[in-house]
């Protein structure tokens, strides 16, 4: 049940929400949630509960049996315990997700015929394999407790708030508010409000400048004029920006409502300076997931300077494994990891002596590239479009239907522009730096919760009005 | 620590948040359901029931999306506030696949239009034009006539209206000659009604806010069809016309919510010396030529022998006239009101709508003196429901 659509935000929430505050007790809340959860989930498909289900049961299985023989003194066998646990939990999502590319990869290079097993992926499976590996191994590294109860690690990996899309969140950072949370009106407030915030990015921008890049995307190469593959290719990196965060910011406002902090998720990354950054402000949570437990159990960097880059290329391959069973993925992520390698043993520290506009543009023509090579379908057509973006073909410079895209969507370009830099916070620093007196600032609050109004109401047109666009990190 | 004045803030995020989301909740599941939206002109979804199947495979939660979303509180408001934000606020000049074309006239989106090359068009062609021999020997074997013709869209004839960044397809655009020079070489009778337009080009032959022609462009194309069976057509002053006062609806102003204001009308037309007839729509009586339009009631192109249907036939139980196989779409049936006059007995298919038998079978059973296809030239190459002769597999189309 995506949070942009209208059971989401007009029956479920607020059912939810009303059960929730009128059960009294932890106890009764954590049911509540969970309840709330299944249903939440269940939307997609009772098949997908049952995955789910699945999932949960091994985890906490193992989780009960690394620290039973961890308490018993038994360190081999928590290990193993351990081991069985990841093996598990990597099965499941190679099964629903990797199988086909696996056999169809087999096929092509091993001139096998294997069939292509087309199993329907449960939505979310990446972000909750991933959350029950965290479990699995802060309950190992003793980071963090076992839940003896299951619904506990239910509530963990199952909450509604995160399992379709993240933010990944690390069981150590978590499982203190399964039993202690600060519930309050302005917890609800200030959740309510980023929801919106959360809201308004995915109906009003990201939805636009989806249109936009999709239509480009999907015009031959060959008619794309070097303006228009520039236009489409910036779309969509406009685009899964406000898509996910937008998301995020839902998912985070969500979850303080009933009072969770979850982690942030994005932090800017369109300012970054180099590649590196991007990605430190770039889905933070599965950047902090891989360093956690992939990097720094490789070996980090504490390594020579070659099992250093073995460890980032590791990574980043996985990273874009992640995102999605196709070769164009690992490409996408390897690309990164190969401009992060250069970054860290190439260029160095004299990046540093490079005028940081300079630096800027860089690092931006670098993550299009990238959202090109991601967004395309097949390798060939990452490069045909990158083609088009360079010039290649005699094509022309700029063409009516480039002019047009401008045109119709100079305000959400425009608008996303401003959004993805960091104006709001700056002109929050200068409100609070500024001397006013109670009459300003109730006209600004009054004139904050008329913006929100807004947003809400404007969101709501579009939702109701345009055909359900699901958000794009759903498919990971 | 919380001032008294940020709790009042807060308190009132809240009660908006959640006094919104429950009201329009709430209020879209205690109203009963609507069963269909005159704006937006469709049937809207019903209460789902739950299936076992469908709650596994989750169809049953997209099933509630779009009940919940189709039956919203206050549906149209939000429909129409969000089609104004976007073309009035924003100034955007396309929605839901209608283009805002020069001084406001409606056009449709082509834009996600797959080219077709010249060597698949000379493939498609050829296809086409197999189809045509198969149709014109069983025309032919008991002495019919088959004429095919041919007309422009909206989109195509008033290309040049397209604001920049849209077009006609040129693929499109190459193909009508094409097409008429292989009906030429294929020995079928033809009407290329494009190059009739053309002579009337300052004349308003098209609605602005609907994708069909207005009564002027209906009796052009009326007079090209009987005039290439060699029969003389009615002419205006052989007609009563009469413009109706209700509200027009255009297709193409509906499909984004009527931003536009309506203020065309719509003609139908009857002859000044009344014919006797009979009537038969889909297998039952049925009089009257155009959907009933009391006064209050709006009126949609729609209304024209009303509307799409399977199979009409109208008799005039004259012998000595001819009769006619009339196969046409929507475009049809602003003809068809007109047509009828000029035969013994007519029958007009739709074949997107009519399953009992194929055009092939239909001819060898009726065996019509004349018989016609109206084709629009972005269907050409169409071989699929009015396009195909051979089979039974109607297939809707998106346009009326």
């Amino acid at each position: 049940m995506p949070f942009n659509s209208v059971t989401f935000l007009f029956a479920f929430l607020p059912l939810a929400a009303g059960i929730y505050f009128a059960v009294p007790g932890r106890r009764g809340r954590n049911g509540v949630l969970l309840a709330a959860s299944a249903v939440f989930y269940a939307y997609g498909g009772l098949n997908s509960l049952l995955v789910l289900a699945i999932s949960i049961a091994v985890n906490y299985a193992c989780g009960m049996a690394i620290d039973s023989l961890r308490s018993g003194g038994r360190s081999a066998g928590a290990k193993t315990a351990l081991v069985a646990g990841v093996v598990a939990n990597v099965a499941l999502l190679a099964s629903f997700k990797y199988l086909g590319f696996l056999a169809s990869s087999a096929n092509a290079v091993g001139g096998l015929h294997l069939p292509i097993p087309s199993l329907i992926m449960p939505i979310g499976v990446s972000f909750f394999t991933f959350e029950g590996l965290s479990y699995l191994v802060d309950v190992y590294r003793d980071r963090a407790p076992v839940q003896r109860n299951p619904l506990d690690v239910a509530l963990y990996m199952g909450l509604f708030a995160t399992i379709l899309a993240g933010p990944i969140v690390r069981y150590g950072d978590f499982h203190a508010q399964i039993r202690d949370r600060g519930e309050s009106l302005e917890n609800v407030a200030m959740g309510a409000r980023r929801f919106i915030v959360g809201l308004a990015k995915k109906a009003i921008i990201a939805g636009a400048l989806g249109t936009m890049s999709n239509a480009i995307f999907a015009t031959p190469t060959a008619n794309l004029s070097v303006a228009g593959a520039w236009l489409g290719a910036l779309a969509f990196t406009g685009q899964i920006y406000f898509d996910f965060s937008g998301y995020s910011d839902m998912a985070i406002g969500v979850g303080r409502m009933f009072g969770f902090t979850l982690p942030e998720n994005f932090n800017y990354p369109y300012i970054s300076q180099s590649v590196t950054e991007f990605w430190r402000r770039w889905h933070m949570s599965l950047g902090t997931w891989f360093r956690e437990y992939v990097y720094i159990p490789l070996g980090g960097n504490r390594v020579t300077k070659l099992v250093n880059l073995r460890n980032i290329l590791i990574v980043w391959a996985l990273t874009g494994l992640w995102h999605g069973a196709t070769w164009s993925f690992v490409l996408w992520g390897l690309y990164y990891g190969v401009m992060m390698a250069i970054e860290k043993f190439v260029i160095g520290a004299a990046a540093d002596r490079v005028w940081r506009p300079l630096r800027h543009v860089l690092t931006m023509l670098a993550v299009v590239v990238g959202w090109v090579i991601f967004k395309s379908e097949t390798m060939g057509g990452a490069f045909a479009y990158l083609g088009a973006m360079a010039g290649f073909g005699g094509r022309a410079l700029i063409d009516p239907r480039a002019l047009y895209y401008l045109g119709q969507y100079r305000f959400e370009l425009a608008v996303g522009l401003v959004a993805s830099l960091p104006v709001v916070p700056y002109v929050r620093v200068l409100w609070e730096r500024t001397e006013r007196s109670a009459a300003a600032t109730g006209v600004a609050r009054f004139g904050m919760l008329a913006i929100s109004g807004a947003l809400f109401a404007v969101s709501i047109a579009y939702i109701v009005s345009t055909t359900f666009s699901p958000f794009l990190y759903f498919k990971f | 620590m919380v001032t008294v004045s940020e709790r009042w803030e807060q308190a009132l995020y809240v009660a908006i948040f959640f006094g919104i989301a429950v009201a329009l909740g709430v209020g879209g599941l205690v109203r009963s359901d609507r069963a269909s939206s005159s704006l937006e002109q469709r049937t809207l979804a019903q209460r789902p029931t739950v299936a076992w199947v469908d709650l596994v495979t989750g169809e049953f939660g997209r099933n509630v999306e779009t009940y919940l979303s189709d039956q919203f509180l206050g549906r149209d408001t939000w429909v129409r506030s969000y089609a104004q934000l976007s073309l009035r606020g924003l100034g955007k000049v396309d929605m839901n696949g209608v283009v805002i074309g020069k001084g406001g006239i409606l056009l449709g989106d082509m834009s996600s239009h797959q080219p077709l090359t010249d060597a698949e068009i000379g493939a498609e062609l050829e296809a086409t034009m197999a189809q045509f021999d198969r149709l014109k020997a069983a025309v032919t074997s008991y002495g019919g006539t088959l004429l095919v013709v041919g007309h422009p869209t909206k989109n195509s004839f008033l290309r040049a209206d397209y604001p920049a960044g849209f077009a006609f397809p040129d693929d499109l655009a190459r193909i009508a000659p094409l097409y008429f020079a292989a009906l030429k070489q294929h020995g079928v009778a033809s009407v290329d009604v494009a190059a009739v337009f053309e002579k009337h080009r300052d004349e308003k032959l098209y609605y602005d806010t609907d994708h069909h022609w207005t009564f002027t462009g209906a009796h052009l194309a009326y007079s090209s069809m009987l005039e290439g069976l060699g029969i003389k057509p009615l002419a205006l002053d052989e007609l009563v016309l009469t413009t109706l006062p209700n509200k027009f609806v255009g297709s193409f102003n509906r499909k984004i919510a009527m931003t536009f204001p309506q203020t065309e009308k719509i003609t139908i037309a009857s002859p000044r010396v009344p014919i006797p007839y009979t009537r038969v729509q889909d297998g039952k009586v049925s009089h009257d030529l155009f959907k009933a339009h009391p006064a209050k009631a709006s009126v949609a192109y729609g209304i024209y022998d009303q509307g799409d249907r399977g199979e009409i036939v109208i008799d005039t139980n004259r012998p000595k006239l001819p009769s006619l196989l009339f196969v046409g779409d929507s475009f049809g049936n602003a003809i068809e009101t007109l047509a009828w006059t000029g035969f013994d007995e007519s029958r007009y298919l739709d074949l997107r709508h009519y399953t009992a038998m194929s055009l092939l079978d239909y001819v060898a059973k009726y065996k019509p003196d004349d018989v016609v296809i109206l084709v629009r030239d972005e269907r050409y190459l169409y071989r699929n429901g009015n396009g195909l002769f051979t089979g039974s597999a109607p297939s809707v189309d998106s346009e009326e």
